[in-house]
């Protein structure tokens, strides 16, 4: 019978900055079967408990989890000393557990010690029976163990293995906390469990983290070595002028059918030709070839689809239409074994066991250049344009690929080697370094394989050009990195078939997009396969030039009437040119996050889109900057950066961000940034948290994402006032939608202001100054609490876009600007964005009132609607030569707007009415 | 106007199992297939193909008519008739191939259905419960059992679920429903919707047994994922961990002989074997047997196309040099792994047996040693219409 010895109380008092020591009890003894509680508690508000629905489940990624988010700092720690009190040294047995609070700690919660370790005679000996029943050593007393001893812990610390100490952070919470200790052993076992100085300690997060960093600094510039030797390996391509245009101009749809397609569409040449006419006269520029998709299973009918493909070149190249195949080398089915038979070493195979997928792997050589050899082929019957899939490492239910290539090309450009056994600690940890470093060089290992097929199709055709694509823009990621491959490809994504309802999310993904592709000075590309005609003009012309991308997806002569306007519209072609955008305020992409531990990142996703989903709803113009390749000049043109919740940033790019602030500019940082580098190694004092005149950033919310629907939970409602002077535009209290609280704790020599306190009166915005510059630090994530989630046409619509959350990014970018936006558009219901090519700039806007969420509506019930505007104001600092120009397929004619004067600048007003869909403003500046 | 060829009555008297069964088949634009002259379908062409030959084979016929690109053809074998079909349709290609399998008043049918990456369902329609109207989007498999044990079973995927490319819509998977009345079952096979608009070759294939056999005894592997890998069937870790209670875990496996309950073990050389810490953790790779003597492990599994993936390794002693034969073919040769190195070596294995027999042995008179054992299936040999049997019974030359 379990018997519960009545608790002693021990109250520790822990005030909000590290505390020292606090013992729970000095000694005490444990019979068999046997429960002992103790009290601590915490009277500083901090994390409530991880909501235990969220622990141990697929639905959830959770800060209860280990694997989804980083170690927990450990800021909370039990520590004690165990042992059982048999007389004689006799081995060990697993039967201590521990509860905080009612949750069972596991070996995920150890603090310092492997979850195996080796004794002196060989044993692997796990320290935890199913992982929370934990092992004591039967010891007379707690003196050293003999190195002779046959269980000496041979790579435990110290070799030392009576000490435990637990993170216990995630299942603390203000007021009383019970820690439970138990025996499980069941008489007439008799031992007893002898504890001695358990205690709770708390310290400061990147108190640690700056030990550990100095600890690992050599580790960690090895990853960086290896880094840069993987990112040598692929090729930066440039495209020739003809093939920039005609990627500049693109314009997509399809040639006949979908990829299941047999290729018989229009496979005559009088009916190619009519075809390519009518795609042609329907304002298309690139036509897409699609059937027998997976290739391998087709090898026997090479000739005949060669055949076609020469026809259908032919008749796109004589109506001015630019060819582009679709297919797929890379996965077999049952017809394909008759070529797997002859190479069956080309498809990948699983990290863990070496299993086999139906997936070839592009780093086999045979594979490779198969694959490489079968597109020159189709290059030669004329297409142009290869938008290939799958040319990826398989990623469901096992990491791929393992095969003897891979592993040899990562070792001769790392100098690592990935586990070669079933190493769980490595392989799909995003937690481990090393993880981390074969992800980036799968992804490189990608890229290269397409810039070497790339550079083998330009012998052909000097314009061939290769696409490449993914669903997932910013998200964690298991599989390749799209516009990493930007280098060498066309990037875009495949969109949605819901594009209207989710307007502010797709904003987002295709600015984003954007961005990683015009780094390689490319436009990038959208599919949007929506079934209504009125969202397809809504999408493909209107919404794509306001996002500066590319969109596949055109009419087609048999859909309806609902896009001949806009074709028709000779002020098309121009509003869709790809430029450069015009903007004062950086968005940094904090990329390596997508890769690390899989919350973090989903956190990290959420706020930067929020970010970007306000700024562009507010009429900020902004430029998102990938960090990854951040060179030492480029934050030059800004004024201002927005770095949204990214624990994990190259340490090149703190160092950058970093200058840039002591050099002026003004960083704003919401929650934490640049605490990890872009392997998860702690960066310690070279951390942004530090760099900024932080001692450290304390998270006070448990951060969960919910994988099924696509939204983060746990947030709280918060409220906070504003100091006087700061942000004037807004109300002094704001009443926050929920979002997630990160209380920053400034260094002793930093001279800090606080512009908003939080209901305690803790700090929630403060402004750090950095020689001629500044940091503002943010202690919520505002973008988060407002972000409009990835949708589908089931999907039912919730509470995003606050207007309050809206008002307050566009306030923090205002005050980090100081309010001399280059180019700002005042208006409700539209996305307006500037853009700039030589001597013209353009601002792009499209109405979107009536796609604003409202709660309980299902996303593809949302019709297409144009709710009348109210005027806009498009205010500027440019040189604008007057009148400027408003187009807009809605008037016939162009519509002169007068330039007025203002302070600092000009703004140009569009009166209510002025046009009803979509319109461009066009001004003539100054060089 | 229709013209109806004239039919040979061939009858062929076949013995599959304890009983004595014979097909015969009429064709009226369509075949008709019987056996002891149960109706056990009724096919109709997608079209009238007025000008088609029907033309007696050596186990069958074949109905052609190269000009309008009909081609279908009725095979059998002691157990199974094979109908393989393919039409040229000019657009819009709408036309459908159907197949009425009436059903006797007293007969219970079971239908296994449901898409290619899932496991399939089963519903079971007892006799006096078919009102109504059943509809099935992916039949895969029919058996119309008779009271007296006696009935037949139609398969309309026959080639498995690895048996069709990913993306087709040439008339089978996409293109194929299944409707239940109460007097018949109607298969129908058809290009879908989508590529309607242009000309196209309807193609498939089906197989009726004279027996109400069951899905499992035909296809036992019953997944092919576009994401996943090839489905481990059987999973050996060479091991002295405790036996898994789960039977998708990996079998613990030291010294067993073979036996046919389990369906793996050692058939030579298990006598002197022994069990290594290899020094890792983990399911694959922490132990491994070795032995001196060479040693054979038998793996029970249905005739067909196979990866097998052997692991070796160890962090805490050399490996081999070891040879590796399976099915009596040498697959590996000198293997040697230094301490601390781990290797994977998968293997494309058809075998025509119930078995695969895989032979270690030392290379140069010391020991070999193995860590694991995987079995991924690509299908069985009765699936196999690409390497060891061709689509079509019956040569084009043949058939004209």
């Amino acid at each position: 019978m379990r018997t519960v010895i009545a608790a002693q109380i021990v109250v520790l008092l822990i005030a909000g900055s590290p505390a020292p020591a606090e013992v729970l009890f000095e000694e005490a003894r444990i019979g068999p079967d046997t429960t002992r509680a103790w009290t601590f508690a915490l009277p500083d508000p901090r994390c409530p408990p991880v909501p235990s629905a969220t622990v141990g489940t697929r639905k959830y990624l959770s800060v209860g989890n280990a694997a989804d988010t980083y170690p927990d700092l450990g800021a909370l720690q039990l520590c004690l000393r165990v042992r059982s009190d048999a007389a004689a040294l006799a081995g060990m047995l697993p039967f201590m557990e521990v509860r905080v609070n009612g949750q069972r700690l596991t070996v995920a919660e150890l603090i310092g010690r492997p979850a195996r370790f080796r004794t002196q005679n060989g044993t692997v000996v796990a320290a935890a029976a199913k992982g929370t029943r934990f092992v004591v050593y039967h010891a007379p007393d707690f003196e050293a163990l003999s190195t002779t001893y046959k269980y000496y812990p041979t790579d435990l610390p110290a070799h030392d293995p009576f000490t435990y100490a637990f993170r216990i952070t995630a299942h603390s919470k203000t007021g009383p906390n019970v820690v439970e200790i138990r025996n499980t052993r069941v008489p007439p076992k008799q031992n007893t469990l002898v504890l001695e100085d358990a205690r709770i300690e708390e310290l400061l997060g990147d108190d640690m983290l700056a030990d550990q960093a100095e600890m690992q600094a050599a580790e960690a510039r090895r990853y960086r070595q290896a880094a840069a030797a993987i990112s040598a390996i692929v090729p930066t391509i440039i495209d020739p002028p003809a093939l920039r245009e005609i990627i500049g101009a693109m314009r997509l749809t399809n040639w006949g059918a979908a990829n299941s397609s047999p290729m018989t569409e229009y496979d005559l040449p009088a009916e190619a030709a009519a075809n390519a006419a009518r795609i042609r006269a329907d304002g298309a520029t690139a036509a897409i070839v699609r059937g027998r998709h997976f290739r391998l299973d087709h090898l026997g009918e090479t000739e005949r689809l060669m055949a076609f493909y020469k026809l259908t070149a032919k008749a796109c190249h004589d109506h001015g239409l630019t060819p582009f195949a679709h297919l797929d080398f890379t996965l077999f089915w049952q017809p394909g074994y008759a070529t797997i038979a002859e190479h069956p070493d080309w498809p990948q195979v699983a990290l863990n066991d070496g299993t086999p997928h139906h997936w070839c792997c592009t780093n086999n050589p045979g594979f490779r250049e198969a694959h490489i050899r079968y597109v020159e082929q189709i290059c030669r019957q004329g297409m142009v344009g290869f938008m290939l899939d799958e040319i990826n490492f398989a990623h469901k239910g096992k990491h791929y690929c393992g095969c003897v290539h891979c592993r040899r090309r990562f070792e001769e450009a790392t100098g690592f080697r990935l586990s070669e056994h079933d190493d769980t600690e490595v392989i799909g940890n995003n937690r481990h370094a090393l993880w981390r470093l074969w992800l980036e060089w799968q992804h490189a290992s990608i890229a290269r394989f397409k810039g070497e097929l790339v550079q083998r199709l330009r012998r052909i055709n000097p314009n061939a050009v290769v696409l490449t694509y993914s669903t997932n823009i910013y998200g964690p990621a298991r599989a390749g990195n799209t516009f990493e491959e930007g280098r060498v490809c066309f990037s875009g994504t495949e969109g949605s078939n819901c594009v209207y309802a989710q307007f502010a999310n797709l904003y987002a993904d295709h600015r984003i997009a954007d961005a990683f592709s015009r780094r390689w000075a490319r436009p990038t590309w959208a599919q949007y396969p929506t079934g209504k005609e009125d969202e397809r003009v809504w999408a493909s012309a209107f919404f794509a030039s306001v996002v500066n991308n590319k969109p596949w997806g055109w009419r087609r002569y048999h859909h309806g009437e609902n896009m001949r306007d806009v074709l028709a519209w000779p002020h098309l072609t121009e509003t869709m040119i790809f430029a450069e955008p015009v903007a004062d305020l950086a968005v940094l992409l904090g990329t390596p996050n997508r890769w690390g531990p899989p919350l973090d990142g989903q956190v990290h996703a959420a706020e930067t889109y929020g970010l970007c989903q306000a700024l562009g709803l507010r009429g900020i113009q902004f430029d998102p900057v990938p960090s990854r390749h951040l060179r030492a000049d480029e934050l030059t043109r800004f004024r201002a950066l927005l770095v949204g919740y990214a624990p994990a940033m190259p340490r090149s790019t703190v160092e950058r961000v970093h200058a840039w602030v002591r050099a002026g500019g003004v960083a704003v940082v919401t929650g934490l940034a640049g605490r990890y580098d872009r392997f998860g190694f702690a960066l310690g004092a070279n951390s942004l948290i530090r760099q900024a005149g932080l001692r450290g950033v304390v998270a006070r919310d448990n951060l969960v994402y919910h994988r099924y629907d696509g939204r983060l939970e746990a947030q709280r409602p918060r409220v906070i006032q504003l100091v006087n002077g700061t942000m004037p535009n807004l109300p002094r209290r704001l009443v926050l939608p929920p979002c997630y609280r990160f209380d920053a704790v400034p260094a002793a020599a930093t001279a800090a202001d606080v512009l908003a306190t939080f209901a305690d009166g803790k700090p929630a915005i403060c402004s750090l100054p950095a020689r001629k510059g500044r940091y503002i630090w943010v202690g919520f994530l505002p973008g988060a609490a407002i972000a409009q989630r990835r949708l589908h046409k089931k999907s039912v619509q919730t509470e995003t876009l606050h207007p309050v959350g809206l008002d307050l990014i566009a306030a923090l970018a205002q005050l980090a600007t100081a309010n001399t936006d280059t180019i700002r558009v005042n208006g409700q219901g539209v996305l307006g964005t500037a853009w700039r090519k030589g001597k013209r700039v353009w601002v792009r806007l499209v109405n979107v009132a009536g796609a604003m969420p409202q709660a309980g509506r299902t996303a593809g019930d949302v019709p297409v609607t144009y709710p009348p505007l109210d005027a806009i104001h498009v205010s500027t600092r440019l040189t604008v030569h007057d009148p400027v120009i408003l187009l807009t397929p809605d008037v016939a004619a162009p519509i002169p707007l007068p330039v007025h004067g203002a302070p600092g600048g000009h703004t140009v007003k569009i009166p209510p009415g002025t046009f009803r869909r979509f319109a461009v403003v066009r001004m003539e500046v100054a060089p | 106007m229709k013209t109806a060829v004239l039919m040979t009555l061939t009858i062929l008297t076949v013995t599959p199992g304890v009983r004595a069964d014979g097909f015969s088949a009429t064709h009226a634009n369509g075949f008709t297939l019987r056996a002891d002259q149960r109706v056990l379908f009724e096919q109709q062409h997608p079209q009238e193909y007025v000008a088609a030959q029907v033309l007696t084979e050596p186990a069958g016929f074949t109905a052609v008519d190269g000009n309008v690109g009909l081609r279908a053809e009725l095979a059998w074998t002691e157990t199974a008739a094979e109908l393989t079909w393919s039409y040229a349709l000019a657009a819009p290609s709408s036309g459908k191939m159907t197949i009425r399998i009436p059903l006797p008043e007293s007969a219970t049918v079971v239908v296994v259905h449901g898409t290619r990456d899932k496991r399939p369902k089963t519903q079971t329609v007892p006799p006096g419960q078919r009102g109504g109207k059943h509809s099935f989007s992916l039949p895969r498999f029919l058996t119309i059992t008779m009271p007296d044990g006696t009935g037949f079973a139609i398969d309309p995927l026959p080639m498995g679920v690895w048996g069709l490319t990913g993306a087709a819509h040439d008339g089978q998977d996409r293109g194929m429903s299944m409707a239940l009345a109460p007097d018949a079952v109607t298969l129908c096979f058809y290009i879908t919707p989508t590529y309607q608009k242009w000309r196209a070759t309807l193609r498939g294939k089906l197989v009726a047994y004279a027996a109400p056999i069951m899905y499992d005894s035909v296809h036992p592997w019953q997944t092919a994922n576009y994401r996943y890998a090839f489905e481990r069937v059987v999973k050996i870790g060479f091991t002295t961990a405790p036996m898994p209670k789960k039977a998708y875990e990996r079998r613990s496996v030291t010294d067993n002989s073979y036996s046919a309950e389990q369906g793996y073990g050692w058939v030579a050389g298990a006598v002197g074997l022994s069990v290594q810490d290899t020094g890792v953790t983990g399911q694959v790779y922490r132990d491994r047997v070795e032995g001196n003597a060479p040693a054979t492990f038998r793996v029970d599994i249905p005739p067909g196309h196979y990866y097998i993936t052997l692991n070796f390794g160890s962090a805490d002693a050399d490996t081999g040099p070891l040879d590796v034969r399976v099915n009596g073919k040498q697959e590996v040769s000198g293997l040697r792994l230094e301490e601390g190195r781990f290797r994977a070596v998968p293997l494309w294995v058809t075998t025509p047996k119930d078995h695969i027999l895989v032979q270690l042995q030392s290379s140069a008179g010391g020991r070999w040693q193995i860590n694991a054992l995987t079995v991924s299936a690509l299908g069985t040999l009765n699936e196999d219409y690409t390497l060891t049997r061709s689509w079509w019974r019956f040569a084009a030359s043949t058939s004209r």
